[in-house]
């Protein structure tokens, strides 16, 4: 979490490597050419968040949600829902009422899947 | 040899539970095992746009029962966070989970191992969302998805790295097993995934209190291969440091078939899984009052009565641990207890009470068990009801009929479902133990005058009493119960 502060190598808040795991971590494909500037632009958003650093919290406990209420909780009652037919409709590939994508195996970046297929 | 005991293994097992609820942890879609693919679902559980969630109350309540059962500290205040990953089995992105403040912290988990009492310290319990299952086909370009176990509320059991075998970690997991069942929150079953494991692996030369660099072991997923599983990785660690290697961070899964486990992914830098309150979700705010009412109904835990029936009732550990196997197990016994005229709630029972109920449980272990055994019955399909043994076991103790007499009946009530008490009375079986029917046998005998002769030869050779208790249970048909006529007897022929 307080990685944000860093690479500060080039006076940026967030470094080119911070961009580029970043990146990796979302899954978007940054051409090399964007990183100079999307490190600045960043920064430059961090520098600004950065001010509330200036305020003095101290006692404060931490906010989690700006509204304060709490965790609703519903009955453990299961409900009719949309037919497979219906889910499957949007889907850009299926196969016998599963959906279907491009193969997967472990050792993917998250496979904190449980999985027990394997 | 030697090699391996110069190293202590040091293991933390991470175990998921699936909660026995009837919906899915935050949705109303069935969280049921199994069914056609992509059939428990809503457009929650696809991650649809809009579609928000609402934690499951019972899924909070059995994460408390297990808490309070663990001797945890139970956050009254928790946090739902959202643990981002990308992988098609979860079509949110992310997985909500517990991150920095769990719903359970600190506790324990408490188990037999040999004949030693083990308390392994747990790190924490929190509540998080199952995901859903990948199909691989083999060769195939694609994989199957199936969202039917997207959702389904899970508690993650954490321990602390206390664990310091194979063995002791198999134990550990089948107490989790066995507790959760007791408790009424999961079945615990590993082969349909309700439970599963993940260890954490390390070894140390003896004697050393660091930790040395750990693996970690996914995909152990039957109760058969944990062990193994495990064993497996301390000798291949073991194998490693002693050729002068060093062991790496990294994920390792398990493969069955082949007995032996390989690297999944190497954990040079830790995941980073931006973990951030869910802003679905507000703070989790347990009721205290609620709290209360969920730890005065919690049932006992098998500690708790394995405990009960050591001290109190006197068993032996190895009745204990068979009649603490299941829940439905120690209710049947319980129950029989009753009907056998057991009280239930007296603080100490005298020695007479204490071996009727060790003669209950004798009758339910080897007897009930092994033919339910053999006919691969469950004792909630027994055909002998808890109160009918119980009645048995009073029978027999009562003296209304004798053990091997008790056998017979038994085995009449396994058949036909009867009680006792009617298949001693068609049987005929029922002692004969009225004092004065018995005198009055006893009488005719030694008042028949053909008797006279054997009365004099009795009072030179006592031994001959056996011939007198013969007469006088053959005047009964056999019926007279044995002790009685014998005492009866010989107080009459003294008078002679």
């Amino acid at each position: 979490m307080s990685s944000h502060v860093m690479g500060q190598s080039n006076g940026h808040l967030i470094s080119a490597d911070e961009i580029r795991v970043t990146a990796e971590l979302a899954r978007l494909l940054l051409p090399e050419s964007d990183i100079p500037k999307l490190s600045s632009e960043l920064s430059a958003i961090l520098a600004y968040a950065e001010s509330l650093q200036e305020v003095d919290v101290a006692g404060v406990p931490p906010m989690t949600h700006a509204v304060p209420t709490q965790c609703p909780l519903r009955g453990d009652v299961a409900e009719a829902h949309d037919s497979t037919e219906s889910a499957m409709r949007n889907a850009p590939a299926s196969e016998a009422s599963f959906f279907a994508v491009p193969a997967v195996f472990g050792g993917g970046a998250a496979d904190d899947s449980f999985d027990g297929e394997g | 040899m030697t090699a391996a005991t110069e190293f202590e293994p040091v293991i933390g097992l991470e175990v998921h539970v699936q909660l026995a609820t009837q919906s899915k942890a935050f949705c109303g879609a069935r969280a049921e095992f199994g069914g056609p693919p992509n059939t428990h679902i809503d457009p929650y559980t696809l991650g649809l746009p809009g579609a928000l969630p609402v934690l499951n109350h019972r899924a909070v309540e059995f994460a408390l029962r297990m808490g309070l059962a663990c001797g945890c500290d139970i956050a009254l205040r928790s946090e739902l966070s959202r643990k981002h990953y990308f992988y098609p089995d979860s079509p949110k992105g992310y997985q909500i989970s517990q991150f920095d403040r769990p719903i359970c912290e600190n506790g324990h988990i408490e188990f037999v191992l040999g004949s030693e009492r083990r308390q392994v310290r747990l790190l924490r319990i929190h509540i998080e969302e199952d995901a859903g299952k990948n199909l691989h086909l083999a060769g195939g370009r694609t994989s199957l998805i199936d969202f039917n176990r997207a959702g389904v509320p899970l508690i993650e059991v954490v321990s602390q790295p206390e664990l310091r075998s194979a063995e002791e970690a198999g134990e550990y997991l089948r107490a989790i097993r066995q507790l959760v069942r007791f408790l009424g929150i999961s079945d615990g079953n590993m082969e349909a995934g309700s439970l599963r494991c993940d260890a954490n692996v390390s070894i140390r030369p003896r004697g050393s209190t660091q930790l040395g660099q750990r693996t970690e072991l996914k995909n152990i997923n039957s109760f058969k291969y944990v062990q193994k599983a495990i064993e497996h990785e301390i000798l291949r660690q073991i194998d490693i440091v002693q050729s002068g290697g060093r062991v790496v961070m990294e994920t390792r899964g398990w493969d069955a078939a082949r007995g032996t486990s390989r690297s999944q992914r190497q954990k040079e830098h830790a995941h980073d899984y931006r973990y951030l309150p869910d802003p679905d979700l507000p703070p989790l705010i347990i009721d205290e009052t609620w709290l209360a009412s969920i730890a005065a109904a919690l049932p006992k835990t098998p500690m708790q009565r394995r405990d009960h029936y050591l001290l109190r009732l006197g068993l032996t550990p190895y009745d204990a641990s068979v009649l603490t196997a299941e829940r439905e197990l120690c209710d049947y016994f319980d129950q029989a207890l009753v009907a056998a005229g057991v009280p239930t709630e007296d603080e100490s029972l005298g020695d007479g009470l204490r071996s009727r109920a060790k003669l209950c449980a004798n009758w339910l272990s080897s007897e009930l068990l092994g033919l339910l055994n053999k006919d691969s019955r469950e004792i909630s399909a027994s055909p002998v009801s808890a109160e009918s043994l119980g009645e048995l076991v009073r029978c027999v103790s009562d003296g209304i009929i004798s053990g091997k007499q008790g056998k017979e009946v038994f085995f009449r009530m396994y058949e036909s479902r009867q009680s006792p008490t009617e298949i001693i009375e068609q049987l005929g079986l029922r002692q004969l133990t009225d004092p004065t029917l018995i005198t009055a046998a006893c009488r005719k005998v030694v008042d028949d005058p053909a008797m006279q002769k054997q009365i004099e030869k009795y009072k030179q050779n006592p031994k001959l009493l056996g011939f007198f208790v013969g007469k006088a249970l053959a005047e009964t048909q056999g019926k007279a119960k044995p002790e009685l006529v014998s005492a009866i007897m010989l107080s009459l022929l003294a008078e002679k």
